[in-house]
């Protein structure tokens, strides 16, 4: 199999080292605190669950926004690479939505696994929790 | 269930999309699995499945063409390339190949996807390993192939690895004497002619190469494939031929290879010789701008020499791949490769083409562009005298099932009789930023698109379809492998977000063809004769078009526009049309139509604007016009010029609603909100987001061109934290400043419904959102929204001066 080929040593620059270790600061510092507390992160939960996908405005009341600790996570959690991510299938339109994972290139296969939920909301949510738990393995974190 | 169970089985494309009753239209449809399937011609009444609306609406219209059908499986074959007809010239046995080249993916493309062997000048027939021809190897090395058959063929590299984005001078030879084999590439870079590629190249021994070997195998076996540059012959006869169109300069059909080994990059002064020429006779053949320059000597020498600067003084928009050579073996562009690029001697003196086309000498070449999927027709329908003007498909079910992985429509639009307009009421279908959404692929391969919505995207049949098909060609809401955007979309293939029941990655629920179709459906129960029109009729046709009808509509995002259209509604307007825009983000990208295929569109996003991607240095302009392509805004026809506000924001997610404003209660005004309480908040329901504002948002703005005498109707409000502002007002990214900035927080993030009257006693009715339409059917279709089109539209069709 061909791969992009060395043609000098194997730098900090060719790996991208800038972007990941900032990255990695970044997590440590305004992700990690919240999770580490599992009150807070319980709360945070019921928090994904109330509205997965947001909510329509309505008069009388503010915008129903994310918390900052929650809109946090979620934006970190979405940018994951598009490779092995978690996506949802429609299997049976409005009453059936299985839970997919990405190939992350075109022509590849999108896998479906044997989860189901009822509605797009329970499988977002889910889904929320599959890269929650990841984030937490990857810190060695105790879900 | 596995993932071949659930992906979309079915599919096809019209030969046209506009259609009167008398003219013919064709249907290509593919089968995956060559399973027969039952057609049936429908009217599309409402697209949306949403339990919680009125639900799918659909007309099953009795036609000669309703009935069961043989399956066939019909590829497409896909990645832009350069074709010269097999010719006994090029059949030689000593030979030099050479060309500048820039290579965009040598080895992987830019998910670090092995690409493999990808061709640059060949005479290759894959299949009999016969012929010869320059490529790229699996390592990224320039390779010689000669082969004389049956696995008997040799390869020379040049044992370096060729980098991305940098302009080469690479070459070959063969000398049949002496068995002497030469290959080369030295990198050509300049300050400025690698677009973003880099310019200090050092050391260049990392990747400059000049090699010499000796063969013993022999010359190349005389191959009946054609020429072909940017890839290989798989099968020198597919089966399918291209003439007309955008192939008006051919005289005669000419067959199509099945290709291979298809490249992604630029290529530039290609030529073929017929001995191996010296270092010095190259560097004068790759040097010279014009074979006429050289010495007689090696002018004699020459086979093909391929002037892609030739052509280009006007558009870079022809298929005719010009030889300056002495035999004239001129070739042609399949899949539209992508002309008016800056080559190897960009200066960057000059950002047009058409001011120096010296400096614009490159095509460039990606492997999954489709022009057109040229599958054979499978069935021809003459539309009926009686078939009223409306949004029709033809609905293809696989053994006549309606599960969602058989089902499949084809949608069409039918016009009012050439003798007049059956209705005062025309909605112009919004074909070409259909085109520009075209099969766009997001959900699998976009990391952004999850932030921009706030939801992981839902995965439909057509959408695993379509992932296996790498995007039967894309649209302009991706790029390419290689990285670059995709700029050129054509309908002449499946689009498959362009679908009833469609649900779209960029919006909670739907986006562009379904969601007009919530307009289409009040209107028809409303009780309103509506004709329908799309842009390719407004881009021909003008303001005679237009000005038939009292009272124009457009939906829910007509984004992209031509020229020809933008001054079609310039003059409608200023003749008295009565415009209603119900939409966002409209008239916004320049969208030019190829001159001699409508169904081909092109689109050049530049430095700035709400994007997907950016255009590369100097490459502002369109092919299809040579005019500079990007935001209307730019070229001085900002939106709101034409339709009294500016995109100003947007958040693809959860809607919000409208209060009205003080001008609403003017003498001038009142009339459009009669059963509307003052205090009554408009639209806070719907089905897109649950709102009648939402996904983009347009505001009025005097600074922009809004007209003095407009008046505020209604504005949006409590707009959540996922709506952004849009790009092309950011000046600096600051916190707390309010263009440029966050969604929420923010004045600019609102929807401003517009009124303003024009000359002639015409008006432009503007709601500013693109989920407007989306609320109309609320509670029975007797809600605000519906209260105000209603009573704004029954207003516009009634003559003589508005209030």
């Amino acid at each position: 199999m061909a791969t992009r080929r060395k043609t000098g040593p194997d730098t900090a620059l060719a790996r991208d080292y800038g972007y990941t270790t900032v990255d990695d600061y970044d997590i440590r510092t305004y992700i990690l605190p919240a999770l580490r507390d599992p009150v807070r992160r319980a709360e945070l939960i019921a928090e994904h669950r109330a509205h997965p996908r947001g909510a329509a405005s309505q008069p009388g009341s503010p915008p129903p926004n994310h918390s900052p600790d929650l809109k946090r996570l979620i934006d970190r959690l979405r940018v994951v690479p598009q490779a092995g991510k978690h996506t949802i299938v429609e299997t049976i339109p409005w009453q059936e939505y299985a839970i997919g994972i990405l190939p992350g290139r075109r022509g590849g296969v999108v896998k479906i696994t044997r989860e189901r939920h009822a509605t797009r909301e329970d499988a977002e949510h889910a889904i929320f929790l599959h890269r929650l738990r990841a984030l937490m393995d990857r810190y060695g974190l105790a879900y | 269930m596995t993932t071949q169970q659930m992906m979309l089985r079915i599919t096809g494309y019209t030969d046209r999309c506009s259609v009167r009753p008398g003219d013919e239209i064709g249907f290509h449809v593919h089968s995956e699995f060559e399973e027969p399937y039952q057609v049936d011609i429908v009217r599309l009444i409402h697209g949306d499945t949403n339990p919680e609306g009125p639900g799918f609406k659909e007309k099953v219209v009795r036609t000669p063409v309703n009935g069961r059908y043989r399956g066939q499986h019909q590829p497409v074959h896909a990645g832009s390339y350069l074709m010269v007809p097999a010719d006994s010239r090029l059949d030689v046995e000593s030979f030099t190949l050479c060309a500048y080249a820039y290579p965009t993916t040598p080895t992987v493309d830019c998910e670090y996807v092995p690409v493999g062997m990808q061709a640059l000048l060949t005479k290759w027939n894959a299949k009999t390993d016969t012929g010869y021809g320059l490529f790229i190897n699996e390592a990224g090395e320039l390779t010689l192939r000669i082969g004389r058959g049956r696995r008997r063929l040799v390869e020379y590299s040049t044992r370096k690895p060729l980098f991305r984005k940098v302009w080469y001078r690479v070459g070959a030879s063969y000398d049949a004497t002496s068995g002497e084999v030469r290959i080369w590439q030295i990198p050509h870079v300049t300050i400025t002619n690698g677009g973003h590629g880099m310019s200090m190249l050092h050391p260049h021994e990392d990747t400059a190469a000049s090699v010499r070997y000796r063969s013993s195998l022999g010359p190349p076996r005389a191959t009946d494939a054609p020429f072909l540059m940017a890839a290989s012959t798989l099968v020198p006869k597919s089966g399918r031929s291209v003439q007309g169109a955008h192939y008006a300069q051919l005289a005669a059909p000419v067959e199509l290879p099945e290709h291979t080994h298809k490249y992604n990059g630029r290529i530039e002064r290609p030529r073929v010789a017929n001995r191996a020429l010296s270092a010095a006779e190259v560097e004068l053949l790759l040097a010279a701008s014009s074979v006429q320059q050289l010495p007689g000597e090696l002018r004699e020498a020459i086979v093909g020499a391929w002037d892609f600067s030739a052509n280009i003084a006007e558009n870079a928009a022809s298929t005719h791949i010009v030889d300056a050579g002495p035999h004239g073996l001129h070739g042609i562009a399949v899949n539209m490769p992508v002309r008016g690029v800056t080559g190897f001697n960009w200066s960057s003196d000059y950002m047009s083409f058409r001011h120096a086309p010296q400096e614009y000498g490159a095509i460039h070449f990606h492997d999954e562009s489709v022009d057109d999927a040229r599958w054979e027709p499978s069935f021809r329908l003459k539309i009926p005298a009686s078939m009223k003007s409306g949004v029709y498909a033809a609905r293809l079910r696989v053994n006549g099932s309606s599960d969602p992985d058989c089902e499949d429509y084809i949608p069409f639009f039918v016009r009012p009789p050439a003798d007049g307009p059956t209705a005062k009421i025309a909605f112009v279908v919004a074909m070409h930023s259909y085109l520009a959404y075209a099969n766009d692929n997001l959900s699998v391969n976009s990391v952004i698109a999850q932030l921009l919505t706030g939801q992981v995207p839902l995965l439909q049949p057509g959408d695993l379809l379509l992932n296996k098909e790498r995007g039967y060609g894309l649209g302009t809401y991706t790029s390419y492998r290689d990285g670059w955007g995709v700029n050129i979309s054509s309908r002449l293939r499946p689009i498959l977000n362009m679908r009833p029941k469609y649900i779209h990655v960029l919006s909670p629920s739907l986006w562009q063809f379904n969601a007009d179709l919530h307009l289409v459906d009040w209107l028809f129960e409303m009780g309103y004769d509506v004709d329908i029109l799309v842009d390719e009729d407004v881009q021909r046709e003008g303001v005679a078009l237009l000005k038939q009808y009292p009272v124009v509509l457009t939906g829910h995002h007509p984004e992209y526009m031509s020229e020809q259209q933008m001054q079609a509604y310039h003059d409608y307007q200023h003749q008295g049309g009565r415009f209603m825009y119900l939409a966002a983000n409209g008239f916004y990208w320049i969208c030019q139509p190829h001159p001699d295929n409508p169904n081909i569109v092109e689109v050049r996003k530049g430095d700035n604007g709400t994007r997907a991607w950016t255009i590369s240095p100097g490459e502002y302009c369109n092919a299809f016009d040579g005019k500079h392509g990007g935001l209307w805004r730019v070229r001085g026809r900002v939106m709101s010029k034409l339709l009294g506000v500016t995109f100003t924001a947007f958040g693809l997610t959860y809607s919000s609603y409208y209060r009205r404003a003080p001008d609403s209660e003017l003498p001038e005004c009142r009339w459009m909100f009669k059963g509307i309480g003052r205090n009554e908040p408009i639209g806070n329901f719907g089905l897109v987001g649950g709102g009648a504002a939402g996904l983009e948002l347009d505001r009025y703005d005097l600074e922009l061109g809004t007209p003095h005498r407009a008046y505020l109707l209604a504005h949006s409000e409590g707009h959540s934290d996922m709506f952004v502002s849009v790009t092309e007002e950011s000046t600096f990214n600051a916190r707390g400043i309010i263009p440029g900035s966050l969604g929420d927080n923010n004045p600019r993030t609102r929807a401003d419904i517009v009124y303003y009257k024009t000359p002639n006693d015409g008006a432009v009715f503007s709601v500013g959102s693109m989920s407007w339409c989306g609320s109309l059917s609320h509670n029975g279709y007797d809600n605000n929204v519906s209260r105000l089109m209603k009573n704004a539209l029954d207003g516009f069709l009634k003559p003589g001066p508005l209030p």
